[in-house]
C-alpha cells in the first residue's frame, strides 16, 4: 500500500501542469457551488429576517382561528403567554400586537388600510419601523391618539406630523367604532404595500376601537436573536401555551408568500448549482481521462512487469484520491474565503437602483430587502458541497481507473 | 481550403483526444445555453407578471390622480383616449376606481373598489385568469363582485357570500349596496390580494353616482409596441393627461428587475468560469500533450508561425463543430423547457404550497439569439486561447526540447 | 583477449521455454496475415539465444507469446513448465513476475521511480522484506556498473545506463528467463558492446537464460545461438561455439 501511495503521490507531481490544471478545475468548481449556495442563503435569510421583523416575527402566538379567519374577535389574552415567551433563551423580543383592517379619512379622502397596534418601547430595534421615520418620530410611550404612517398614505390623505385623521371599522362585536387619530411621523420602509397600506397605532388605542379588553392581542410576536434557534424556542414555547386556547406558528406559516418563494427560489438555486456541478464534473472527468490515456506506456510497462491489475487501478485510484483531496481543500478554502468575505463587505446592488421617490427599496412578496448582497456561509454548506465534489471526483475517477488496465500492452511496449 | 482539410485530418488522428475534446466545448456550449435561456425565461417571466396582470404596459390618469386618488379627479372625455388607443393597436380598458367598506356580519374591510368592464380586461392583461375559485364578472349590472383573496379571508367571504358595501359617493351621499362574491382571484399582487374588490362599472356608477367617470385607462399590446413608446404615442393622442408605462407606475418592480438583470449577470458569470474552465482545461492539457508532435513539425522545417497557425486553425476547426453540436443540444434542450418547462416542486422534499399559497413553479427557459450567441462565442473563444497559448510555447521550444518534452 | 571456454553442465538443463507448433495470425479470412506459422522451438536454461531476422518475420510476435503479452492461433506456448493457454490474468501476472524479466528497446523505466526503485519494482511487487530487497538490488546495481548512481531518476540517466537500470531490474529477482526485445537498438554502437558483454558475462557466470530478437550483426555474432525468422517460419536454428567475449 505504502509502494502504491508513493508511486501515485509521484505519478501526480510528475507532471505538475496536468495535475494543477486538474487541481483548478476541481477547487474552481467547488469555490463556485459553495460562493453560489451560501450567496443563495444570505439573500433567503435577509429577506426572510426583513419580512419577520416587519410583520410579527419568527415566532407568532396567535388564536387557533385567527389564521382562518383574522377577525378581532379572535384575539387571545396574551399577558401570560408575553411573560412566559420573555423568560425563554434566545428570545430577543416580545411585541404583542392589535391587527385589524380599518379605513382611514382626512379631508382629502379616505383609504383602506391594515392597522397594526403595537407597545413602541418593544418595537425599537426590533422591527424596521422606527429607524424608518423619515418624518416627525415614531410612537413613544404614552402616546395615547398618536399614529405612523408610510410616505405614500400620506401622501395621499395629505397628512404629517401634527395632522389629524379618522379611524373606522367595525369591533369585535360587528359595531362600528371610529378613533381619532394624531399622526406624529412618516415612515419610508421602500416596500410599496407597506408604505401605502399600513399604519402603526399604541396597542391601547387599537383595542379601544376593537373593543378588545386589556392584556388582548391579536398575535404576539416573538424576534430571536438568531433565526437559527427556531426549533427549539418553537418547542419550548409551545410547551407554555395551552393548544386550546393559542396556537404557536412559526414565521413560515405566518408569512407563507415569503416562505414559498424562499423554498421555490432555493430550489431555482439547488438546479442552478446541479448544472454548475454537471460541467465542474464533466471537467473533472475530460482532465482525469486524458491524463490517464496519455500514460498508457507507464502502465503496459507495469503490468508486462507482473504488477497485478488490481494494483495498478489501485494506484491511479490512489491519484484520484489524493487529487480529489487536494482539490477539494483548496476549493473549500477558496470558497469559504470569498463568501466569507461578501459575507463581511456585501455586494452593494443599489448602484442599480431607480433614484425614484418611493423606489429607494426591493420587495419580495411586498417586504422589502436589503439591495446589499451578503452571504450566509454555514459549515454545513461548506462540509456538503466538499464532500459532494469529492465524491464526484472520485465517482468520475472510477472510469479512467477501469480504463488504466485495459491498455493494449504489447503494442504501448513498441512506441515511443 | 488545403490548411482545413489537413487540420480535419490532424484532428482525427488522435481521435480520442479530439473526442475529449469536443464533448467538454459541447458540453459548456450546450449548458451555458440551456443556463442563459432559463435565466432569461425567468426574467421574462417577471415582467409578465409585472405587466400582464393588472398593470398593463401603460396607464392614463387625469393629472393628480396618483397621488390623491380622489374620485373627482377622473379622465376628461375617456373615449378620446379609447379611440387613440384603438389607432394605436393596442387593447384598452377603462376603470373606476373608489373607496369603500365592506362588511360581512362583523367582520369588515377598507377597500379600492375598481369598477371594471369585464370584456375589456380579458384583452389587456390575465385578471380574469387568475380566479382561484368561482367567476368573472358577468358583464352586466347585476350587483356582483370578485374579491382579492386575503381580503375574502378577511371578510370570510367565498363566492355566493353576500357583502354590503359602505362608500362616500361622488355627490356627498352615503352609496350602500348589497353585492353577490362571485370570485376570488389570486396570486397577481400583495396588494390587490388584500384590498381590492372588483365590480362591474355600470354597478360602479349606480353605487358611487359616479355619472361614468373613468379614473384609469390600462393600455396593452401584447407586446408589439415597447410599453415606453406605447405611453409616448398616448401622452401625444392625448393631451394634458398623465401617461405613465408600467416601468415609472412600479418603480419597486423596475428594482426588482434591474436587481434581477445584475444577479442574472453575475450567475452568467458563474456559468461562463465554470464553463470557460472546462474548455480551457481540457484544450490546454490537450495541446500541451502535443509538444513533442510540435516540435517534431518544427524539426521538419515549419516556421513557429507555422506551427502556432495549424494549432488555430486545428483549434477554431474543432470549437466550430463542437460549439454547434452544443449549440443544437443546448437549442433543443432550452426549447423543451420553454415548451414544458422545468417544475421547480418536483425538486427536493417538502410541497411547494405553504399554508395554503400556491406559486407558479414551473420555470420556463425563453431563448433568445443572445443566449445562444453568447455562449458559443464564449466557448470558441476559449478554445482558442487554451490552444494558442501551449501552441506558442511550443513553437518557440528548441525542436530537440520540445520533442524530448513530456 | 581470448575467452575461456565454458565446460558444459553435466545437469541435464531444463526447457526454460517450449513452442509446439505454434502460429499466430491477425484478422480473419483472405485478409488475415500470418505473424507465425507452425514454429517450433525450445529454449534451455542458461542459453543466450538471438531471434533473428528482417522487420515482420515475427520476432516480436514470438516474444509476446513467450511473455504471454498475446496468445497463439494455433499450438502451446510453455514457459518454465507452465502452459500459457491455461493461465488466468492473476496467474500471467505471477508468471511474469516471478519467472520472467523484461529488456525493452524504449528501456520502458517508470519515470516517477529512482534507477534503485526501478531495480526494486519486481522485488516489491513479489512481496520481499525490505532489506533482501536492498542488499539485492545494490548487488544488481554493481553488477550492471550503476553503483553510485542509485538515487538518479531515468530521465537524468543516458540511455546505456537507463538500459543498465532495465537490466538490473530484469534480473534482480532472478527470473528463469530474461526477455529481450531488440535491447541495443536504441544505443550507439560503443555503448551497444558494452551493454552486450554485460549480458554475455551475467549468462556465462550467473547462467541467466536470455532470449533476444535482434537485427544487429554484431549482436548476432555474439549470440551462441541464432534462430532465423524469416516469414513467421523458423529459417535456420544455429548453435555456435561461444563468441569472443570482448571485455573493456
Amino acid at each position: 500500500m505504502n509502494a502504491v501511495l508513493k508511486l501515485a503521490w509521484r505519478s501526480l507531481w510528475r507532471n505538475r501542469r496536468r495535475t494543477l490544471i486538474t487541481l483548478t478545475s476541481i477547487a474552481l468548481g467547488l469555490a463556485l457551488t459553495i460562493f453560489m449556495a451560501s450567496l443563495g442563503a444570505g439573500v433567503y435569510r435577509q429577506a426572510s429576517e426583513g419580512a419577520v421583523r416587519m410583520q410579527a416575527g419568527h415566532l407568532v402566538v396567535e388564536h387557533p382561528e385567527f389564521r382562518h379567519d383574522p377577525s378581532p374577535a379572535h384575539a387571545l389574552a396574551a399577558t401570560e403567554v408575553v411573560a412566559a415567551a420573555r423568560g425563554l433563551p434566545g428570545v430577543e423580543t416580545v411585541r404583542p400586537l392589535v391587527v385589524g383592517q380599518a379605513v382611514v379619512a382626512t379631508a382629502a379622502g379616505s383609504v383602506g388600510v391594515g392597522v397594526m397596534g403595537v407597545e413602541p418601547e418593544a418595537e425599537i430595534g426590533a422591527s424596521p419601523f422606527p429607524e424608518r421615520v423619515v418624518l416627525g418620530r415614531y410612537l413613544e410611550e404614552g402616546d395615547v391618539r398618536g399614529a405612523v404612517v408610510g410616505t405614500a398614505l400620506a401622501r395621499r390623505l395629505k397628512l404629517e406630523p401634527g395632522k389629524k385623521a379618522v379611524l373606522t371599522t367595525t369591533d369585535a362585536r360587528g359595531e362600528m367604532t371610529s378613533e381619532l387619530l394624531k399622526v406624529v411621523g412618516v415612515f419610508q420602509t421602500g416596500s410599496e404595500e407597506s408604505d401605502v397600506f399600513l399604519v402603526q397605532v399604541p396597542i391601547g388605542l387599537a383595542r379601544r376601537a376593537w373593543g378588545l379588553p386589556e392584556g388582548a392581542a391579536s398575535q404576539v410576536g416573538v424576534i430571536l436573536g438568531d433565526p437559527d434557534d427556531l426549533p427549539g424556542v418553537a418547542a419550548a414555547l409551545s410547551g407554555r401555551v395551552d393548544p386550546g386556547v393559542a396556537a404557536v406558528r412559526t414565521w413560515r406559516e405566518a408569512i407563507p408568500k415569503v416562505a414559498a418563494w424562499i423554498e421555490l427560489d432555493t430550489r431555482a438555486n439547488r438546479l442552478l448549482r446541479v448544472f454548475v456541478i454537471f460541467l465542474v464534473g464533466s471537467t473533472i472527468l475530460n482532465t482525469i481521462l486524458m491524463s490517464v490515456l496519455e500514460r498508457g506506456r507507464e502502465f503496459a510497462v507495469c503490468l508486462a512487469l507482473g504488477t497485478p491489475p488490481r494494483m495498478l487501478r489501485a494506484q491511479v485510484l490512489a491519484e484520484t484520491l489524493l487529487l480529489a483531496a487536494l482539490g477539494t481543500m483548496a476549493g473549500a478554502a477558496l470558497g469559504a474565503a470569498v463568501s466569507g468575505w461578501v459575507q463581511a463587505h456585501g455586494i452593494d446592488l443599489s448602484l442599480f437602483l431607480s433614484r425614484e421617490e418611493g423606489a429607494s427599496g426591493v420587495t419580495v412578496g411586498g417586504f422589502m430587502i436589503s439591495p446589499v448582497l451578503r452571504c450566509w456561509l454555514t459549515p454545513e454548506q461548506v462540509g456538503a458541497h466538499t464532500l459532494l465534489v469529492f465524491g464526484l471526483t472520485v465517482g468520475i475517477g472510477l472510469y479512467p481507473t477501469w480504463r488504466s488496465t485495459a491498455v493494449p500492452v504489447a503494442d504501448l511496449l513498441r512506441t515511443r | 481550403m488545403l490548411t482545413l482539410i489537413h487540420a480535419w485530418r490532424n484532428l482525427w488522428r488522435n481521435g480520442r483526444r479530439t473526442a475529449i475534446n469536443a464533448s467538454a466545448i459541447a458540453v459548456s456550449t450546450a449548458v451555458l445555453i440551456f443556463t442563459f435561456a432559463l435565466l432569461d425565461g425567468s426574467m421574462r417571466a417577471m415582467e409578465r407578471n409585472a405587466t400582464e396582470l393588472a398593470v398593463g404596459e401603460a396607464q392614463v390618469h387625469a393629472p393628480g390622480w396618483l397621488a390623491e386618488r380622489s374620485i373627482y379627479q377622473a379622465i376628461e372625455a375617456p373615449e378620446r383616449v379609447l379611440e387613440a388607443a384603438a389607432g394605436l393597436g393596442a387593447a384598452a380598458a377603462a376603470r373606476s376606481m373608489g373607496f369603500g367598506l365592506l362588511s360581512s356580519g362583523p367582520r369588515s374591510a377598507g377597500v379600492q373598489i375598481w369598477g371594471v368592464d369585464p370584456g375589456a380586461e380579458g384583452r389587456v392583461g390575465q385578471l380574469p385568469q387568475h380566479l382561484a375559485r368561482g367567476e368573472w364578472l358577468p358583464g352586466e349590472a347585476a350587483g356582483r363582485v370578485v374579491l382579492g383573496a386575503g381580503l375574502a379571508r378577511t371578510l370570510g367571504a367565498e363566492p355566493g357570500a353576500e357583502l354590503v358595501a359602505v362608500v362616500q359617493a361622488a355627490d356627498g351621499s352615503m352609496g350602500n349596496v348589497v353585492l353577490r362574491v362571485v370570485g376570488v382571484l389570486e396570486g397577481i399582487s400583495e396588494g390587490m390580494d388584500r384590498s381590492v374588490a372588483l365590480v362591474d362599472r355600470r354597478d360602479f356608477d349606480a353605487l358611487f353616482v359616479a355619472e361614468g367617470r373613468v379614473h384609469e385607462v390600462v393600455l396593452s399590446s401584447q407586446g408589439k409596441v415597447e410599453a415606453g413608446a406605447l405611453a409616448a404615442a398616448a401622452r401625444e393622442a392625448a393631451p394634458g393627461l398623465d401617461v405613465r408605462s408600467w416601468r415609472e407606475l412600479l418603480p419597486v418592480m423596475v428594482n426588482m428587475l434591474n436587481i434581477w438583470t445584475v444577479a442574472r449577470w453575475m450567475i452568467s458569470l458563474i456559468f461562463v468560469v465554470a464553463a470557460g474552465l472546462g474548455v480551457l482545461n481540457t484544450m490546454l492539457m490537450a495541446t500541451f500533450e502535443r509538444t513533442p508532435e510540435l516540435g517534431l513539425v518544427r524539426a521538419l522545417g515549419a516556421t513557429p508561425g507555422r506551427v502556432v497557425l495549424d494549432v488555430a486553425t486545428e483549434a477554431l476547426l474543432l470549437g466550430a463543430f463542437s460549439a454547434g453540436i452544443g449549440a443544437a443540444l443546448g437549442v433543443g434542450v432550452a426549447t423543451w423547457a420553454q415548451v414544458h418547462g422545468i417544475d421547480l416542486s418536483g425538486l427536493g422534499a417538502g410541497n411547494l404550497s405553504i399554508a395554503g399559497v400556491t406559486l407558479e413553479t414551473t420555470w420556463r427557459a425563453h431563448l433568445t439569439p443572445g443566449a445562444v450567441v453568447q455562449p458559443v462565442i464564449v466557448t470558441l473563444g476559449v478554445t482558442l486561447l487554451a490552444a494558442l497559448y501551449p501552441a506558442v510555447r511550443a513553437s518557440r521550444l528548441d525542436p530537440v526540447q520540445a520533442l524530448g518534452h513530456v | 583477449m581470448n575467452a575461456t571456454p565454458k565446460n558444459p553442465t553435466p545437469v541435464p538443463r531444463a526447457e526454460i521455454v517450449k513452442l509446439e507448433g505454434v502460429g499466430r495470425s491477425y484478422g480473419a479470412g483472405d485478409l488475415s496475415v500470418h505473424a507465425l506459422r507452425g514454429v517450433d522451438l525450445a529454449v534451455r536454461s542458461g542459453e543466450l539465444a538471438a531471434l533473428a531476422g528482417p522487420s515482420g518475420s515475427g520476432k516480436s510476435t514470438l516474444l509476446n507469446l513467450v511473455a504471454v503479452l498475446d496468445r497463439p492461433t494455433v499450438g502451446r506456448v510453455v514457459v518454465d513448465g507452465v502452459d500459457t493457454g491455461t493461465l488466468s490474468p492473476a496467474g500471467t501476472s505471477r508468471l511474469r513476475r516471478d519467472r520472467i524479466g523484461f529488456v525493452f528497446q524504449t528501456y520502458n523505466l517508470i519515470p516517477v521511480l529512482t534507477a534503485f526503485e526501478n531495480a526494486e519494482y519486481v522485488l516489491m511487487l513479489q512481496g520481499r522484506p525490505a532489506a533482501e530487497r536492498r542488499e539485492r538490488v545494490m548487488a544488481v546495481l554493481e553488477v550492471v556498473g550503476l553503483a553510485g548512481l542509485e538515487r538518479r531518476f531515468p530521465r537524468e540517466l543516458s540511455g546505456g545506463q537507463q538500459q543498465r537500470v532495465a537490466i538490473a531490474r530484469a534480473i534482480a529477482a532472478e527470473p528463469a528467463l530474461v526477455l529481450a526485445d531488440e535491447p541495443t537498438a536504441n544505443l550507439d554502437t560503443r555503448t551497444a558492446g558494452a551493454l552486450l558483454d554485460l549480458m554475455v558475462g551475467l549468462n556465462e557466470d550467473k547462467g541467466v537464460t536470455f532470449l533476444f530478437s535482434t537485427h544487429d550483426p554484431e549482436v548476432m555474432s555474439r549470440a551462441r545461438r541464432v534462430v532465423r525468422l524469416r516469414d513467421g517460419v523458423v529459417e535456420a536454428d544455429e548453435v555456435r561455439a561461444p563468441a569472443a567475449r570482448a571485455r573493456s
